[in-house]
Formats: C-alpha cells, sequence, structure tokens
C-alpha cells in the first residue's frame, strides 16, 4: 500500500507538472534553478548557513500541520509517519546535497534529520466552536472573514509582535511583509457561480475592485506597524518602502492567479506556479519575473473571468 | 416569455443538447426532468448564458439578461469557517429590503453557526436564502430539492407558488419525478437532448409511466445479470 499511494502522489505531481503551459515551464524551470543557485550561493555564508537549515525545518514543519491527507494516510497505512519521512526528505533533499557539496559541516544533520522528526509529530484537531458573531470592523470580502475565523488569533498575534518589535532594526518590516505575503495566499477554493455574479460587474472592474479592497484592508492593517517603524527608525526608515510597494503586488498575484484559473465551485489548480511566483517576492534577485508573472496573471484573470463575466459589459 | 429557439451545446465533440426548443411562460412553474447527464445543468446554465450567451434564447423577444435571472447551481460552495449570516450579508448589501431573519426562522436555519457544522440541506437552504432574496424576474432552480427534509420541500414548493403567483417564471429541474409535480405547471421531459416531451398536470402519470418503461428497458437485463441468483 505504501508503494501504491507513493506511486500514485508521483503520478499525480507529474501530471500536474505535464498540464502546465509552455510558459509555466520555462518559469518553473527558472525559478528551480535561481533557488538551487540561491541555496549554492548562501549554504557557506554565515549567518546565512545557520539560517537556512532552520528555515527548512520550518518550512518541512508548516507543510506537515497544513497537510490535508494526514488523516487519510493514517487510515491507510500502518506507518504513516514513513512516507511522510521520506516526501519531507526529498524537499530538504536538493539542500543537503548542494551543502554537502558547497560545504559540508554538522548542520547538514539537520537536513538528514528534520524529516523524520517532523514526520512523527503527531497533529490533533483542535475542538471547534460552533458558532460565531459577526465581525465589528469591515472585512473586504468573505474568504478575508474565513481567514481571520481560521488565523485570526495569529494573525493579530504577529501584527502585535511586530508593533513590539518596532525597536529593533528590519524585524517588523519582516514580519509584516511575510504576514501579507502568506495570508493573501491562503485560498484554494473558487467561489460559486451565484457570489461571483452577485455584483453584475464586468471582469475587469470586479478584478481591480477585489484587489482594491484587499489592498486597503492590509494597508489599514498594518499602517500602525510601519509608521511606528519609520518613526523609531527614521535614518531607515526607507526599509517600509518594500512592504509599501510589494506587499500590494503580492496581493494582486495572489488575487489574479486565483481568478485566472477560476471555475465555479473548485479547488483551484496551479498553485505551484503561483508559489514558485510568490518566491519571486521572497527572493530579491527573482522579484521582477515575479513582477512580470503578477501582470501575466492579471491579464489571464480578466480573460477568464469575461468567460463569466461577459454579460455585464456596459 | 421565455423562448428557446434550436438551443444546440457540447462539450467538446460530446454533443448534450441539440436543436432544442421550448417556450415558458411568465407566472409559471416549469420542471425539467431528465435522467443523469441528460443535459438538464447544461440547459440552464445555457439559459444564464454560460459559457456564452446564445442569441437563440429570448426573453420577450429581446435577447435575454442575466441581470433578470436568478440562478440556484446545483452545488454551493461555502468558504470554511464563515456563519450563514456571513455569506447572507453580502446579500443583504444588495436586497437591504428582504427579511432574511424571518426566511432563516421559517427555515430553521441557525445563522450564527458555522456552515461547516450544517448538513448538506441546510447549506441547500442557505443557498436557496441567497437566491429567493434576488428580486429577479425569472428564477431558476438546479435540484432544488436535493438533501431537503419534508418540511423544507413543502416550504419551498409554498414560497415558489407564492413566487410564481407574482408573475415570475420559475424553472426547476430535478431527477426525481416526485419532487415536481405538485409543484409544476408543466413538465418538460429532457432526453436525447432536445424536450422529448411535454406533460400537463393531467399528465403526469404518463410520463411517470413513461420513465419506468424506459427505465426498465435500459437497466433489467443489467440488473438481471448482476443479481441473477
Amino acid at each position: 500500500m505504501f508503494n501504491q499511494l507513493f506511486r500514485l502522489k508521483i503520478k499525480i505531481l507529474l501530471r500536474a507538472l505535464q498540464e502546465l503551459t509552455f510558459f509555466g515551464k520555462v518559469v518553473l524551470l527558472t525559478m528551480l534553478a535561481a533557488l538551487c543557485y540561491a541555496i549554492y550561493a548562501l549554504c557557506d555564508q554565515p549567518p546565512m548557513r545557520h539560517y537556512l537549515p532552520g528555515a527548512v525545518a520550518l518550512l518541512i514543519l508548516f507543510l506537515h500541520l497544513r497537510r490535508k491527507d494526514y488523516h487519510f494516510c493514517r487510515k491507510l497505512l500502518p506507518h504513516p509517519c514513513l512516507l511522510f519521512a521520506l516526501e519531507y526528505f526529498l524537499v530538504a533533499a536538493p539542500f543537503l546535497l548542494i551543502t554537502l557539496v558547497k560545504a559540508p559541516t554538522p548542520l547538514c544533520a539537520i537536513y538528514a534529520l528534520a524529516p523524520a522528526v517532523i514526520a512523527v509529530l503527531p497533529r490533533r484537531n483542535a475542538p471547534l466552536r460552533r458558532s460565531a458573531r459577526p465581525f465589528r470592523f469591515p472585512m473586504p470580502d468573505l474568504e478575508t472573514v474565513s481567514l481571520f475565523r481560521r488565523a485570526g488569533l495569529l494573525i493579530w498575534g504577529l501584527l502585535l509582535l511586530a508593533l513590539a518589535l518596532c525597536f529593533a532594526p528590519a524585524v517588523s518590516v519582516v514580519i509584516v511583509y511575510l504576514l501579507v505575503l502568506f495570508a493573501s495566499a491562503s485560498f484554494d477554493q473558487s467561489e460559486s457561480l451565484t457570489l461571483l455574479c452577485l455584483e453584475e460587474l464586468p471582469a475587469r472592474q470586479f478584478l481591480r475592485r477585489k484587489i482594491r479592497r484587499q489592498v486597503a484592508f492590509w494597508t489599514t492593517l498594518t499602517l500602525p506597524v510601519l509608521v511606528l517603524y519609520a518613526v523609531l527608525h527614521l535614518d531607515t526608515a526607507y526599509h517600509v518602502l518594500v512592504p509599501v510597494v510589494l506587499c500590494p503586488l503580492q496581493i494582486a498575484a495572489n488575487v489574479s492567479a486565483r481568478y485566472s484559473v477560476f471555475h465555479p465551485n473548485r479547488t483551484i489548480t496551479g498553485r505551484a506556479s503561483l508559489a514558485l511566483c510568490l518566491l519571486g517576492y521572497l527572493i530579491p534577485i527573482l522579484a521582477p519575473v515575479s513582477i512580470v508573472l503578477t501582470v501575466v496573471y492579471y491579464f489571464d484573470a480578466i480573460r477568464n473571468l469575461n468567460t463569466y463575466l461577459y454579460a455585464y459589459h456596459r | 416569455m421565455l423562448t428557446i429557439d434550436k438551443l444546440s451545446a457540447a462539450y467538446g465533440t460530446h454533443v448534450v443538447l441539440s436543436d432544442l426548443d421550448l417556450t415558458l411562460e411568465d407566472g409559471r412553474i416549469y420542471g425539467i426532468v431528465g435522467f443523469n447527464g441528460a443535459g438538464k445543468t447544461t440547459l440552464l446554465n445555457a439559459i444564464y448564458g454560460v459559457p456564452a450567451q446564445q442569441d437563440c434564447i429570448r426573453y420577450d423577444g429581446e435577447p435575454l439578461s442575466r441581470a433578470a435571472i436568478a440562478y440556484l447551481e446545483t452545488d454551493s460552495f461555502f468558504y470554511p469557517r464563515i456563519t450563514g449570516r456571513d455569506y447572507l450579508s453580502l446579500f443583504r448589501c444588495k436586497y437591504a429590503s428582504f427579511d432574511f431573519e424571518t426566511l432563516g426562522s421559517v427555515f430553521n436555519l441557525p445563522l450564527d453557526d458555522f456552515v461547516d457544522s450544517y448538513s448538506t440541506g441546510m447549506k441547500k437552504k442557505l443557498a436557496l436564502m441567497g437566491i429567493l432574496s434576488q428580486e429577479k424576474r425569472i428564477l431558476m432552480l438546479d435540484e432544488p430539492f436535493n438533501g431537503l427534509d419534508l418540511e423544507s420541500v413543502s416550504v419551498l414548493q409554498l414560497i415558489l407558488r407564492r413566487l410564481a403567483g407574482a408573475g415570475k417564471l420559475v424553472i426547476v429541474t430535478s431527477h426525481i419525478l416526485e419532487s415536481l409535480s405538485p409543484l409544476c405547471d408543466a413538465i418538460h421531459l429532457l432526453q436525447d437532448g432536445r424536450i422529448f416531451q411535454s406533460y400537463l398536470p393531467v399528465e403526469y402519470g404518463l410520463l411517470a409511466e413513461k420513465l419506468r418503461t424506459d427505465i426498465s428497458a435500459r437497466y433489467d437485463g443489467a440488473i438481471t445479470k448482476v443479481f441473477a441468483e
């Protein structure tokens, strides 16, 4: 059963790769090459060589806590941890190999051991509340309502942490930047035709409004942190320009990518290319590629939405 | 009056609707029945203009505008961890005069509970509330009775009759004849990509008989083979 399930997962991955357009494949290869180069360049430079294994371990932990097939695998396999460990090891393998080639250090052990350790971590379903009151502050859309119901405490906690750490250089800016990046990328489901057509807006107007509302919402939430940071660090206040300029682009990339493959009530596919696009907003040398991708997504989204919203053109 | 004149629809090479003709009058309730895959949803999608508006569909002689239609899809999607009230707030913004609270209590829906905790029927009722709140002249409901309990089916039938009485055109699809026969002014049987025949209430017995005969002819052999013992 282990082999069959693993083979099935490989098959699904290969099929997803095959379904990428030629442009998507080129972007994927470019991003992967750039990622490998970034690992190669950074894995022997302090302090990055210490940060990298930690970041990889955190990434695997995040995957483990978020994976949707966790309970399915536990039901199906007698030792699901073996499958999890193998998958996580495949994620860590490029980091391990490149580090071993460039600068073997004891830190390589983290790449080798973290997958196995994280794979055995148990996951429990938290007891769910059955009801909730409406939010008292205005939410831009139902996706954000859903996000705040699921991770509101975490988001408020991170914002407070960013506010509290404003005295330290750069930390608050990084927290805000990553928060917006991950929060706006958290949806993988398309709404129904009813909701899409509710406002009776043409495609371009619909998309612009969606992006504008999200940008306004996250600007309102993060502005106090950025202003306080700028006030406390007048000489390096220009740091806040990074989230001010790039966060709206991240949001535009996420929203556009979602609607570029929109199909009513379906789970969104093509998340790999979106993840790569967002990677560009994390690795500065890839930022130009991501900005180009964002523009491509935007026009793709308008084209795709026109299939459903053409009736509202005036 | 909604008129459809020689409507065709296909998915790739698979033809679903072929030269379908249909005339539906305002103030009446029409049922569309057919087996799974007969093209009921495709027909409603075509009327709604998905994927593209067809010139052959006209309303009062003019090309049909989507703005005139409220459309309940077969499956209703709800974001995780939203409450019924969150969902309805979207409709409330646009249709503020509609009494969501009363209809919520009629449908017995706990609007402050998360939709994740709703049963299939409750989700259907929530989606229906959104659709019913829209002040549109044409109401299209795709399998609205799926998952509804007996009481809710009766309530929905009552509501639809009231809306038809107010002059709205109501189109309801189902693969279960029994849910349509007490409600509809006429039922159209969709078969082989076209309206095979239209039945008035006095002829519903004939329709039921025809469906039974068709099913027997189609599946009796296979069922006997599987359950020979």
